[in-house]
């Protein structure tokens, strides 16, 4: 079960996106990832809305990476968003920033993040880093259950009829 | 720095409370840790309160490991206390239980822990958590700031009656 776990990463930057992708390779971290890269793209594909209204295409995370400084819609922002929605609310999330400011840190506990970690820069420590990961998040810590928003048609005007969607 | 991150432990079972300490001594895990047997001592000691007045001895953990069920006040509870106190609102709270109901789980994460974990019984099993729980916890992730809430020994009127003579 561990290796289906979904991880939704929350990433401006694509050359770390790369560079997370070749330290999951490394780890062997057969995990379906998907990147979203601002916090207004986060917000969307957690809610299923838009380009990500397939839900079956783009499934809840199991484990949610979130880099905080990103254009548009910052982590902090998403993390406080995601903590008021009531089946979004337990989702586990890891803030993976570059930023070392204590502020920081007290800040995104305090907004309701799982844990917060120091992006590494050397490769092998990515790679270490990883390797934590999945051991601690995806085999021994449990996930809980979380749903989307239930789809009212009123609040999304604009979406496609369910027949599109699936083909 | 790691070696010196503080250990909280709420536990009511005493056999458990020694087999965690053990566990911790095989793992090579050199941290202090602190056990208070029920919910409502947990709340005690964050507050620094009764028999936990010394601060000194009884330091803010950097982690707190939280059974569920407890007698008095349950772990439930306590994690609801500690999300509702501004400054210790960022502590970093693991659920340890021996329960599996993935109500529980949802209802912990909801409330605001870190983490949920199944309590291992295999001596083995319960070493490598331990190892994961120092690598993840005390190295890998940024420990935050915490502080015991202010004016904890007093209630409110206490506290304003001081107040209006301290304006004197």
């Amino acid at each position: 079960m561990p290796e289906h776990a979904v991880i939704l990463l929350a990433e401006d930057e694509e050359d770390y996106v790369l560079l997370i992708k070749h330290a999951f390779e490394k780890a062997r971290i057969p995990n379906p990832l998907y990147v979203v890269w601002n916090g207004q793209e986060a917000i969307a594909y957690l809610m299923g809305a838009g380009v990500y209204a397939n839900r079956a295409e783009y499934p809840l995370p199991d484990l949610f990476l979130l880099d905080l400084k990103m254009p548009r819609v910052n982590g902090f922002e998403v993390l406080e968003w995601l903590r008021d929605q009531p089946g979004l609310a337990a989702i586990r999330v890891l803030v993976l920033t570059s930023s070392e400011d204590l502020r920081d840190v007290n800040r995104a506990y305090q907004l309701g993040a799982n844990s917060f970690l120091v992006k590494p820069l050397d490769f092998q420590n990515v790679i270490q880093l990883s390797h934590l990961i999945q051991d601690f998040w995806l085999k021994v810590s449990s996930a809980p259950e979380t749903y989307r928003p239930p789809r009212t048609s009123s609040k999304e005007p604009g979406r496609k009829p369910k027949a599109d969607e699936v083909g | 720095m790691p070696d010196h991150a503080i250990i909280l432990l709420a536990e009511d079972d005493e056999d458990y409370v020694v087999l965690i300490k053990k566990v911790f001594e095989q793992a090579h895990i050199p941290n202090p840790v602190h056990v208070v047997w029920n919910g409502e001592e947990a709340i005690a000691y964050l507050k620094g309160q009764g028999k936990y007045s010394n601060r000194d001895e009884f330091p803010l953990p950097d982690i707190f490991l939280l059974d569920l069920k407890m007698p008095r006040i349950n772990g439930f509870e306590v994690l609801k206390w500690v999300r509702q106190q501004p400054t210790l609102a960022a502590m970093r709270i693991l659920v340890l239980t021996s329960s599996d109901q993935i109500r529980d789980v949802n209802e912990a994460y909801q409330l605001g822990a870190n983490s949920f974990l199944v309590k291992p019984f295999d001596f083995e099993d319960f070493t490598h958590l331990s190892r994961l729980i120092a690598d993840f916890w005390f190295k890998a992730s940024r420990t935050p700031e915490t502080q015991r809430p202010p004016n904890a020994l007093e209630n409110p009127t206490n506290r304003l009656k001081n107040q209006g003579e301290k304006n004197r």
